[in-house]
């Protein structure tokens, strides 16, 4: 219950903002993060396959393996800083 | 633009000057620990991760951060962090491929590397791309320090009755010679030293800035609720403005600028080589990119931020016309007392001197092992040349330290040109980095990547890249995202992207037609006259380089004619270039990590986990150099003699400055006792009845 009034808040708040006139276009919000996390994602994701695949990264080893983790934690860790920024900047 | 003069008292001058003589007395203290060239450029790789750690902090959010971030603050809100927040995409890369690397193969120098990899002769190049690139990066620390003071000071000051004009070029020079008396005697441990005082003390006033700004304006809602939506959100609008646009940041920053930043940027290199082992040069960068630089991120914007809420509460303070790049120091002064804008001002100034101190050490390290010893090599080869070696390459070190200051003051004259830092330092990377970057990148993950390849991504990618500078709206305009043209300035940061892809594209294109290239030179080959014809083609590539940078011709025959250099550049690589591509890459890419390990051991690595043993330690009188355990410690470690030891004071603050990396010699019976040599006790600089910690390596 108490996510889908959050839910309505912020939906309620998103429409007003817009028809207020305030709210910044897609090309200032949104935009710019997908393109950030499918572009810089891409760099990512080949530089991981390059890693495991020429063995630099061996995933047999303990230390290596909480390396492994630690870069796909980052990776996210960066989308979601991002992302709860922009829904802060818009809804609160 | 608005410029102010004469902010702040005689008081604040005290405490920076106070403080600038701290930094200096702190710094050559730590000159002691330099015995040879190794240590003056890299600590004698022995530091614990959380000390480099702290210490990058101070060079990443360097001199030009504070006036560049605030001023792009003050224009367009919390999207000046982006910068800081987009550097995670090529950490595999570092981590497991760069990192390794530098350490295993033992180079000194980024140039180095490419002799390994490639040639001699693209050493030279790399060389010479690599000296402008920091050499340009000292020249915008100086502007940015230039133009930070500069408002403090009065228009024009009278000395012994003669009167002097404040100018932006006079006080460079004045900071450019303060700075090089301290790097000139202090080296890379003084360095990491002052940079860990000076990052600790640059968060504290980044925060404290922030923190007065929001008592400043009330309280954090009304900070908040003051600032329009535009100006909090973490990104920039996808194309425009021109000055300030996300998918123009996102190529010049965030790609070019983040591998430039790891790769290449020495200064941040020879940090990581400074850490006692590749696994905590990891921790480093890791701690540093993931907490670091966010916390940075708002330390070296907020100014601008909370220059904004005051320019809408208080426009008189701060008018919409201020100068972006004095925003800064207006703010701290407005928003500080006598005494607290000193502090603050000292803090900016110590950031100007940890980015400006570290990239003259490195251009130095770049100079003597890249200029000097090859040409030093060359002389002693021709006429039986002898000298003290250490002692004289120290001094170079320190003249060449000396000489890279004066180039980057003048390297500040065509950056003093641009509105803002922020653009004169985007444009500087977009058109200096591409061609390294690309040369790295794929000799390091890219086993094919040959000599040819990389001469052609110099030269033929240079040649495109001047082209593009020529006829920006032809060729940079298809790929600029829909960015704005300003004729000003064109392209500074998507410029980036075109720079990349003609770098990528003629190395790319050179490695899929090497079986081609082969085929004509040994065809040349065949030739009598085979010599002159390359001399020819040599001469004509210069000729057709010529052309292009004077802008000649058409724009359709300068795009033949930089085509036609690739071709000849990839062709006479070919001829000249002797290259094994076993041997070439043996221990050199990512795919051979596992053997430069063993190459930096010098036997097969005992990757055995073992457990950290304190012992207290003992002079042995022979002059062998390994380090002997007892039976029982070395059980404990899983050593066996031959391996790699790495020796340090307990105490876990020093951070690694008291430690030494030896070889393991015979055991013996006394068990919590290791013995050395006296030059182990010089390197480590260990003291009487201290108890050491010892682990194995590999």
């Amino acid at each position: 219950m108490y996510p889908c009034v959050i839910l309505l808040t912020i939906s309620l708040n998103f429409i007003k903002t817009f028809l207020e006139g305030y709210m910044p276009s897609f090309f200032d919000t949104w935009f710019p993060f997908i393109y950030l996390y499918v572009v810089g994602g891409f760099f990512f994701l080949v530089g991981m396959i390059i890693i495991k695949k020429s063995g630099a990264i061996n995933l047999n080893i303990k230390r290596h393996k909480y390396w492994y983790r630690i870069l796909i934690f980052g990776f996210f860790y960066f989308v979601v800083l991002h992302a709860f920024f922009i829904i802060l900047a818009l809804y609160w | 633009m608005e410029n102010v003069h004469s902010l702040g008292t005689s008081f604040d001058w005290i405490i920076m000057l106070s403080y600038f003589l701290i930094v200096m007395l702190f710094g050559s203290y730590f000159g002691k620990y330099n015995r040879n060239t190794h240590d003056f450029f890299f600590g004698g790789r022995r530091f614990s991760w959380w000390l480099i750690a702290f210490s990058i902090v101070a060079t990443g959010i360097g001199s030009h951060s504070f006036i560049k971030y605030s001023a792009k603050g003050f224009e367009y809100g919390f999207s000046s962090t982006m910068t800081y927040l987009n550097d995670w995409f090529f950490m595999p890369f570092f981590l497991f491929g760069w990192l390794p690397i530098i350490v295993y193969t033992k180079i000194q120098s980024i140039p180095e590397y490419f002799e390994k990899r490639f040639s001699p002769l693209t050493r030279l190049i790399a060389t010479i791309f690599l000296l402008l690139y920091m050499v340009g990066y000292v020249g915008i620390g100086f502007l940015t320090m230039g133009k930070a003071l500069l408002p403090m000071l009065p228009q024009s000051f009278s000395l012994f009755g003669i009167e002097f004009q404040t100018t932006l070029m006079g006080l460079i020079i004045v900071i450019a010679v303060i700075t090089g008396i301290y790097i000139t005697f202090g080296g890379q441990t003084a360095v990491i030293f002052t940079d860990l005082l000076q990052g600790i003390i640059l968060l504290f006033a980044g925060f404290l800035v922030f923190f007065l700004g929001i008592d400043y304006l009330g309280g954090t809602k009304i900070f908040w609720d003051l600032l329009p939506v535009s100006w909090k959100l973490p990104l920039a609008n996808f194309n425009s403005p021109s000055d300030f646009n996300f998918v123009g940041i996102f190529w010049q920053d965030g790609i070019a600028g983040s591998v430039g930043f790891l790769f290449m940027n020495m200064g941040l290199v020879m940090r990581f080589m400074a850490t006692k082992s590749v696994d905590e040069g990891r921790k480093a960068a890791v701690f540093n990119i993931l907490f670091m630089l966010p916390l940075s991120a708002i330390v070296v914007g907020n100014a601008g931020w909370i220059g904004k809420a005051i320019s809408i509460t208080q426009p008189e303070l701060v008018g919409p016309q201020s100068n972006p790049d004095s925003i800064f120091v207006i703010v701290a002064n407005i928003i500080s007392r006598p005494g607290v804008f000193g502090f603050i001002m000292a803090a900016l100034t110590a950031a100007l001197m940890s980015t400006v101190d570290t990239l003259i050490n490195a251009t130095a390290a770049v100079f003597l092992n890249d200029v000097y010893r090859p040409f030093r090599k060359m002389l002693k080869s021709k006429n039986n040349f002898t000298i003290k070696v250490d002692k004289q390459e120290l001094l170079v070190a320190r003249l060449a330290s000396v000489f890279f200051t004066l180039i980057g003051v003048l390297a500040v004259i065509p950056f003093s040109t641009f509105p803002t830092v922020y653009e004169a330092h985007g444009f500087f990377h977009a058109t200096l980095t591409p061609p390294l970057v690309t040369a790295i990148f794929l000799g390091v993950f890219w086993k094919k990547f040959t000599p040819a390849a990389v001469m052609a991504t110099f030269i033929g990618g240079a040649s495109f890249m001047v082209l593009g500078s020529y006829y920006p709206a032809a060729l940079i305009k298809p790929i600029a995202h829909g960015t704005p043209f300003d004729a000003s300035h064109p392209y500074s940061y998507i410029s980036a992207l075109y720079n990349i892809i003609v770098c990528v594209g003629v190395g790319v294109f050179a490695v899929y037609t090497t079986s081609q290239q082969k085929k004509i030179v040994a065809k040349i080959k065949a030739l009598p006259y085979s010599k002159n014809l390359m001399m020819s083609i040599l001469i004509f590539t210069a000729i057709l380089f010529f052309i292009i940078f004077f802008n000649l011709l058409t724009l359709v025959l300068l795009i033949i004619s930089a085509f036609s250099i690739t071709v000849f550049v990839t062709i006479s690589s070919e001829f000249y270039i002797k290259y094994d591509s076993l041997i070439n890459t043996s221990g050199l890419t990512v795919w051979s990590i596992a053997k430069a390990k063993e190459l930096f051991k010098g036997s097969k690595v005992n990757d055995e986990e073992g457990k950290k043993v304190k012992v207290t330690w003992k002079l042995k009188d022979d002059e062998d150099n390994t380090i002997n355990f007892s039976n029982e410690d070395m059980e404990i470690m899983k050593a066996k003699v031959g391996d790699l030891v790495y020796l340090s004071d307990a105490r876990k603050y020093l951070g690694g400055l008291k430690s030494v990396h030896s070889v393991y010699g015979d055991s013996h019976n006394e068990k919590g006792v290791v013995y050395f040599g006296n030059e182990a006790l010089l390197n480590g600089v260990f003291e009487k009845d201290r108890i050491l910690i010892a682990e194995k390596e590999m």
